[in-house]
């Protein structure tokens, strides 16, 4: 046995990072598929395989109708919203040369790295917005930063250091050029609709509010915005030509897909639909705002959580004044097990903008099976940090 | 007689074994035969009337329909 130090309760509130524990039903699902079906969709013709293919239509039609599209041949899998985000910018914006992109200042380094990547090969200005002290965005100075020679716009639907959501609908709906939405922080947790948008490329993962495995991910392109893959190879498709298929999503997925990964994701995705979003999103809320009321009033605590709650996920960030977040997260966790995330959450420019950076936040997220005694054992824990910090 | 439809992407013959099982057809997910040009390995092959199933199947664009050892009975546009 490699690993250690996993015995006691621990009070996970590391959700953003990823969703922890799962449904049941969703090992359940990947076991099932392992064990019973196993096969490669769509490569061969047997029952196997064709039952795999299934399943792997099934959650892209589950996602579809999650995102509120039609067309779920336009729901390509990816390993991740990384490697989505990374098709997407690269297809927009290799061999433009020249023109800007639109982005927020709370866009994660998955979209932020390879923008600013794409933009210096391709000598294209970055604007980035910034937010408000609440880290609220603008929809209005998003809209300011576009002009005639705006390729894309960059937005980042919820923070995942603040939880503050930036509604990409009033800005969609006044631009023509692509609007690429990152909903990771969304997708599951957050009503979402791409609804009539025709502009709008959906960037998402399985593993957080979605409640799939790691390694699921993917992105909805609508109609009319044409890419070119990352990666060519076997689709089990059109297999006498050397050339990729033009047709989606087999021009996009080359290789075997996660397929265990897949069956998991469905069930996860049939669990949340079962619960309801919106009560989803109304417990995780609770918790937070329940979080954030009580250590608000803890003397040297500084909580990033002003603003409309509406416009909110289950996200907060705080930090002990005079203490390190990495030392308070590391407290949190050998002292009263409790599972937080310090830093700078691969958001640098989130942090630039409401100030904590280089040192980062210590960071809270609720989940679908988080409960009020444990934001109760949160708020104690931090209380007794904050207090021994400031010699209360 | 047996008819198979032939489809571009495996994603069409997943919508078509939608459709099909909704509308109570008996059909089954096959390979396609060798002597069929593959767009894809897999298609539907059905013993009812193909023109039935090819109305039910309309907005998943089919591209071809063959009656099994006989060749092609309809093509659709692939464009």
């Amino acid at each position: 046995m490699g690993e250690r130090g996993l015995s006691g309760k621990v009070i996970y509130l590391d959700n953003a990072a990823t969703s922890f524990p799962k449904p049941k039903e969703v090992w359940d699902a990947v076991l099932n598929y392992a064990c019973s079906i196993g096969a490669n969709p769509g490569r061969s013709g047997h029952r196997l395989s064709v039952e795999a293919a299934r399943l792997v239509f099934n959650c892209r039609r589950a996602l579809a109708e999650l995102l509120g599209v039609s067309a779920c041949d336009r729901i390509i899998f990816t390993k991740n919203a990384t490697e989505a985000a990374n098709v997407v910018i690269r297809g927009l914006l290799e061999g433009v040369g020249g023109g800007n992109v639109v982005a927020t200042c709370l866009e994660h380094n998955a979209v932020a790295r390879p923008l600013k990547y794409w933009c210096r090969r391709e000598d294209i200005e970055l604007r980035v917005v910034s937010c408000s002290p609440s880290g609220e965005v603008n929809p209005k100075k998003v809209l300011e930063a576009v002009d005639e020679s705006t390729i894309a716009v960059f937005v980042n639907h919820a923070s995942n250091v603040f939880g503050t959501v930036t509604p990409f609908e009033d800005i969609a709906a006044f631009v023509s050029v692509p609007v690429v939405v990152d909903a990771t922080q969304t997708l599951g947790s957050y009503p979402f609709s791409v609804g009539d948008f025709s502009n709008v490329i959906v960037v998402f993962t399985g593993h957080k509010g979605l409640l799939g495995p790691q390694g699921t991910g993917g992105f909805y392109i609508p109609e009319g915005i044409e890419l070119d893959p990352l990666i060519r190879g076997g689709t089990g498709s059109n297999s006498e030509s050397d050339e990729q298929p033009s047709f989606l999503p087999d021009r996009f997925e080359s290789g075997t897909l996660n397929v265990h990964g897949i069956a998991g994701l469905l069930a996860g995705i049939r669990w949340i639909k079962s619960r309801g979003i919106e009560n989803i999103r109304k417990h995780e809320l609770e918790l937070a705002c329940l979080f954030v009321e009580a250590v608000s009033s803890v003397k040297g605590v500084d909580v990033y959580a002003s603003g409309d709650w509406s416009r909110r996920i289950g996200v907060v960030s705080l930090n002990v004044r005079g203490r390190d977040p990495g030392v308070v997260s590391h407290i949190l966790d050998s002292e009263y097990g409790i599972a937080t995330r310090a830093g700078l959450h691969c958001a640098p420019w989130a942090h630039r903008a409401l100030g904590t950076y280089p040192v980062g936040t210590v960071r809270f997220s609720f989940g679908p099976f988080n409960t009020e005694s444990d934001v109760e054992e949160a708020v104690r824990a931090v209380k007794n940090i904050g207090e021994g910090a400031n010699g209360c | 007689m047996k008819f198979y439809f032939i489809f571009r992407r495996t994603v069409d013959v997943m919508m078509a074994d939608e459709l099909l099982s909704k509308n109570n057809v008996s059909y089954k997910i096959v390979p396609v035969p060798k002597e069929i040009s593959s767009e894809c390995g897999l298609c539907v092959l059905t013993e009812e009337p193909w023109e039935k199933v090819l109305f039910l199947l309309k907005e998943v664009k089919p591209i071809a329909v063959y009656n099994g050892g006989k060749g092609l009975v309809w093509k659709g546009d692939i464009s």
